[in-house]
């Protein structure tokens, strides 16, 4: 009997593409840093399936095929109905820090989205213990299949929303299951066809049903369509994200943030529009009036305004069009607008032209669909004034929800990329939230400060100016030293709008903190300190947040957390402490924990107790493998998805969005890993060729990924310009050595394995499949602390740790008979 | 909030978010006049009726968007906003007399909201303190 390749290639794909989809709906229905758990919780389902397939090892022996199709139908039809079943439980993670149970309803969500994963699972890991002499073939369909997969979920996110896109899932699972059907040739053949017919006609039937998405309520979105008479006007979806436009027209929007408190002028009508239900931007209404836009000269950003003349803007994150109005409004000469998302410039462009006075048809803008550090690396023009716009929603930020959140768009080499662009006299001008004590408006700082130190610039500080609303800080670096009468504009700026200076060249203390008073002129205070190279470091150290410059290594520009701080934090939390906890990295401690602790419980301590214990432990054949196989299979197990992991964070600058890194790179890995594991079935079992291909591998995997350290991000550079499908093939490229060479050690393992102690292959894929649960939440947590080049180094030291753990051949026992009790 | 308005006996209030009407019952016993504005029309009028019934004749409730505050009557001596608006409304800070505080919950429903004390200066200026992080339903919802 032949295993079935092709349905096992096509569960796979349908796997990594559920996994996949999760993020999508999670980033829809709650945040961003669910893609964690849910990277984590796949795993845990290969892992804990490997213990089931331990403990009933014989049971199963004699009942593949049945088994195969059952779990086929299982992954099917569960994919769907757990998705839809995890909406219903009232998860909030924002009440985590306080609420108890919502620990329990994570767990619950948690082991409920394993199941479809378990059963995947079952039916790989079986046909590996089923087929010893196919592994190495087996584990390459599989790779193939979750490669292909990784690529199939972003074209199909192209052309469907989520929720079809997790039907389609759900009965490309059913096709699997009826290729198994065929492959196994099992009859009546009928039931193969019914299948496929079901999986036809299941889309469009659920589909139907037309079953909503249901947002978190405490996601702006949400809120907002609380408000009296709003609605919803139109929807877009894409892999980038939903997009929500909603009209209030009884309570106007009025967003205006940091609108100065000097003036009753008020927006346009509005309509709102939200990314994944969160950081709501708008498109206002213009009819033509020139005073229209007049409110936006009461924001903190038009202070670059009132310093150039007539400037050639680019504006980077255009969202809905207020900071290009606000460009218009002031005369820019010439506008470039960033946008990432197509979809979202042609609401403005086509769906909402009238409403928004056809704003990007006029002759002086043009708008780039693309992401603003590939376009400003990719681009040769110089600007007088660069604008980062604020597109990020105040209350999900001042809530910690983007702690987590990667971001190459504030990071120093990011700032040096945007000076680069700047004429002489030309301004970098970038917004943020106030949040109190000051985090992001002090980190911008000192990540200014260390881009400017880094372009050899002798006197940073002569080169800076901060100012605050009540609400929004705006940051000026400029191309040149501020002259006396820059100075003079900026403080009758201030003084006319109530916004408070925190820094500029000269500046004394007593003039900061004169219009919204804090206790402590803390932004002049920070400014001062982060300028003062003798000052800096402990002033960092000392400083209750974590306010480092982010780099594209570290690129945690919103996360400040800082554990010295956490008593402080909890002892406040009767007076409003606990706002200043930061929920997406409490989230990713909750999902570390409950993963160490599930991976534990259901796949070690039933492995020991129910099977290891059965087994005469006198048996030296399974006392000799027992140490390696877990060093080996564990080491494995972290390595593979440290690197892989570290690989996404490193291409999403290169491939320019965090879903497209995730697409190709993990499509790659597996591609080429899968093609690796292919090659390893050449090799004879158990004989020197096997170790000398393990140590060859390794030493390719470590060579690679370390040169890899100091290439990418000079290659990346240089290359950033080129087209996007080029783009692909030279990720493709470039992952090829690595990935195949990390497809070898597991089923070379594997393979060894079955010539020694074939009873511990279960085992083996239980360990591997804990392993690589913790390690999902260890690479970010790691990452947040030494950076991604820490977590490459890592991977590579267990690699080395793994080939040392693995027997030689020739000190190996021959296949033992292992007695059961 | 309450003692952050300074009220004194002559001073005349406005609140924005009557609710039950207790806050605008407590402001009343300070205050020479009190001015509520709710935006639902249930609320408003079982506030006014309780109001009414409790013999509070110092104040006066009005259904409407207190984002445009109650000009009529303006300018106030306090402002105090019982609910979280994402801005602090324009129309209000006019409404405010120069020496006058506002106290309001700036933030989204339901996430951190800081409340800030708005002064007007004699001289028209306008200062801001944040106070402390609260919690306070929407200024303009169903809630």
């Amino acid at each position: 009997m032949q295993p079935p390749f092709f349905s096992i290639a096509l569960l796979s794909a349908t796997a990594l593409s559920y996994q996949i989809l999760l993020i999508r709906l999670f980033s829809i229905i709650q945040w961003h840093h669910f893609a964690y758990m849910v990277i984590s919780l796949s795993l845990l389902g290969y892992g804990a399936s490997g213990m089931f397939l331990c403990l009933a090892r014989d049971w199963l022996r004699s009942r593949f095929p049945t088994f195969f199709i059952a779990n086929g139908l299982l992954f099917s039809f569960s994919s769907i109905l757990c998705f839809l079943i995890g909406q219903k439980i009232p998860f909030n993670p924002l009440e985590i820090a306080w609420g108890g149970h919502q620990i329990i309803y994570l767990l619950i969500l948690y082991l409920l989205l394993t199941l479809p994963f378990f059963a995947v699972a079952n039916c790989i890991g079986l046909a590996l213990s089923h087929f010893t002499k196919d592994i190495p073939r087996i584990y390459g369909f599989d790779l193939l299949g979750a490669g292909a997969g990784a690529l199939g979920i972003i074209v199909l996110l192209f052309l469907l929303n989520p929720m079809t896109a997790l039907y389609v899932i759900g009965s490309l699972g059913l096709v699997a299951t009826a290729i198994a059907f065929l492959e196994s040739r099992l009859r009546p053949r009928w039931i193969s066809a019914l299948l496929l017919v079901i999986a036809m006609v299941l889309p469009p039937i659920l589909h139907q049903q037309d079953i909503p998405l249901q947002i978190s309520p405490y996601k702006s979105l949400s809120q907002t369509l609380t408000v009296m008479g709003t609605e919803v006007a139109a929807e877009r979806s894409s892999p980038l994200g939903l997009l929500t436009v909603v009209k209030s027209p009884v309570i106007p929007f009025r967003h205006a943030p940091g609108l100065s408190l000097n003036t009753s002028l008020e927006p346009p009508t509005q309509l709102g529009v939200f990314t994944d239900g969160e950081g709501m931007s708008v498109i206002t209404s213009d009819d033509g009036q020139p005073d229209s836009f007049a409110y936006t000269d009461f924001f903190t950003s038009a202070l670059p305004y009132h310093l150039l003349s007539l400037p050639q803007v680019l504006i980077l994150g255009a969202g809905g069009g207020t900071d290009v109005q606000q460009a218009r409004y002031f005369g820019a000469e010439s506008i470039d607008a960033v946008e990432l998302n197509p979809q979202m410039a042609d609401l403005i462009n086509n769906t909402y032209a009238d409403f928004a006075g056809n704003l990007y048809a006029k002759k002086n803008i043009r708008v780039h669909i693309d992401e603003a550090r590939g376009y400003v690396a990719a681009s040769n023009k110089q600007y007088n004034l660069i604008q980062l716009a604020l597109l990020d929603a105040f209350s999900a930020s001042s809530a910690g929800l983007y702690a987590l959140s990667e971001s190459y768009t504030y990071t120093t080499e990011a700032l040096i990329d945007y000076m680069t662009h700047l004429r002489p006299g030309g301004m970098l001008a970038v917004s943020r939230w106030i949040k109190v004590p000051p985090r992001d408006s002090l980190k911008l700082f000192a990540t200014a400060a260390a881009a400017l130190d880094g372009m050899g610039i002798k006197e940073p500080g002569r080169r800076l100016i901060l100012i605050r609303s009540w609400k929004t800080s705006t940051l000026l670096v400029k191309n040149g030293e501020f002259a006396e009468q820059d100075i003079a504009v900026v403080r009758q700026f201030c003084e006319d709008r109530s916004f408070d200076l925190g820094y500029y060249p000269g500046m004394i203390t007593a003039e900061a903190n004169r219009h919204n008073i804090l206790d402590r002129p803390y932004f002049h205070e920070g400014a001062t300190a982060l300028l003062n190279k003798a000052e800096r470091e402990s002033f960092l150290k000392r400083y209750k947040f974590n306010i480092e410059p982010a780099t594209d290594d570290r690129p945690y520009f919103f996360h400040f957390f800082k554990w010295s701080a956490l008593p402080e934090l909890v002892s406040l939390r009767a007076s409003g402490g606990l706002p200043l906890l930061e929920q997406g990295y409490l989230v990713l401690i909750v999902t570390g924990v409950q993963a160490v602790l599930a991976s534990v419980l259901l796949i070690l301590v039933p492995l020991w107790f129910g099977y290891l214990r059965k087994m005469k432990m006198s048996s030296s054949s399974i006392r000799h493998n027992c140490l390696w196989v877990v060093v080996y299979f564990f080491s494995l197990g972290i390595a593979f998805l440290f690197i892989e992991m570290a690989f996404i964070q490193k291409f999403i600058l290169f491939l320019r969005h965090p879903l497209y890194a995730v697409g190709v790179v993990v499509s790659g890995f597996l591609l080429f890993a899968g093609l690796g594991s292919s090659y390893s079935s050449c090799l004879k079992e158990n004989t020197v060729s096997q170790k000398n291909a393990l140590i060859i591998a390794v030493a390719v995997i470590a060579g690679s990924a370390l040169l890899y350290l100091f290439l990418l991000p000079v290659l990346f550079q240089k290359l950033l310009w080129i087209p996007g499908p080029l783009k692909v093939i030279v990720s493709f490229c470039l992952i090829a050595p690595v990935a195949f060479c990390m497809g070898i050690p597991f089923p070379l393992g594997l393979s060894g394995l079955s010539s020694r102690a074939p009873e511990l292959i279960p085992w083996a894929w239980g360990i591997n499949g804990c392993a690589s649960v913790m390690s999902a939440v260890m690479a970010t947590l790691l990452a947040t602390h030494i950076g991604f080049r820490g977590v490459i180094v890592t991977a590579v030291c267990l690699y080395v740790l793994a080939a040392l753990a693995y027997p030689h051949p020739q000190k190996s026992c021959h296949a033992p008979g292992v007695h059961y009790e | 909030m309450t003692d952050l308005l300074h009220i004194k006996p002559s001073d005349r209030v406005l609140e924005v978010g009557t609710g039950s009407g207790y806050q605008a019952a407590v402001l009343a016993e300070l205050a020479s006049k009190v001015y509520t504005i709710e935006i639902i029309q249930t609320l408003q009028k079982s506030a006014e009726k309780r109001l009414k019934n409790l013999g509070y004749n110092n104040i006066e409730t009005k259904l409407g968007d207190g984002y445009y505050g109650w000009e009529k009557h303006a300018p106030f001596d306090a402002i105090m906003v019982t609910a979280a608006a994402g801005q602090i409304p324009p129309p209000l800070i006019k409404q405010l007399k120069p020496g006058g505080r506002m106290i309001i919950p700036v933030g989204g429903a339901f996430m951190t909201q800081y409340l800030i004390l708005v002064e007007k200066r004699v001289n028209g200026t306008i200062s801001t303190r944040q106070i402390l992080p609260v919690r306070f339903v929407p200024l303009t919802g169903k809630h």
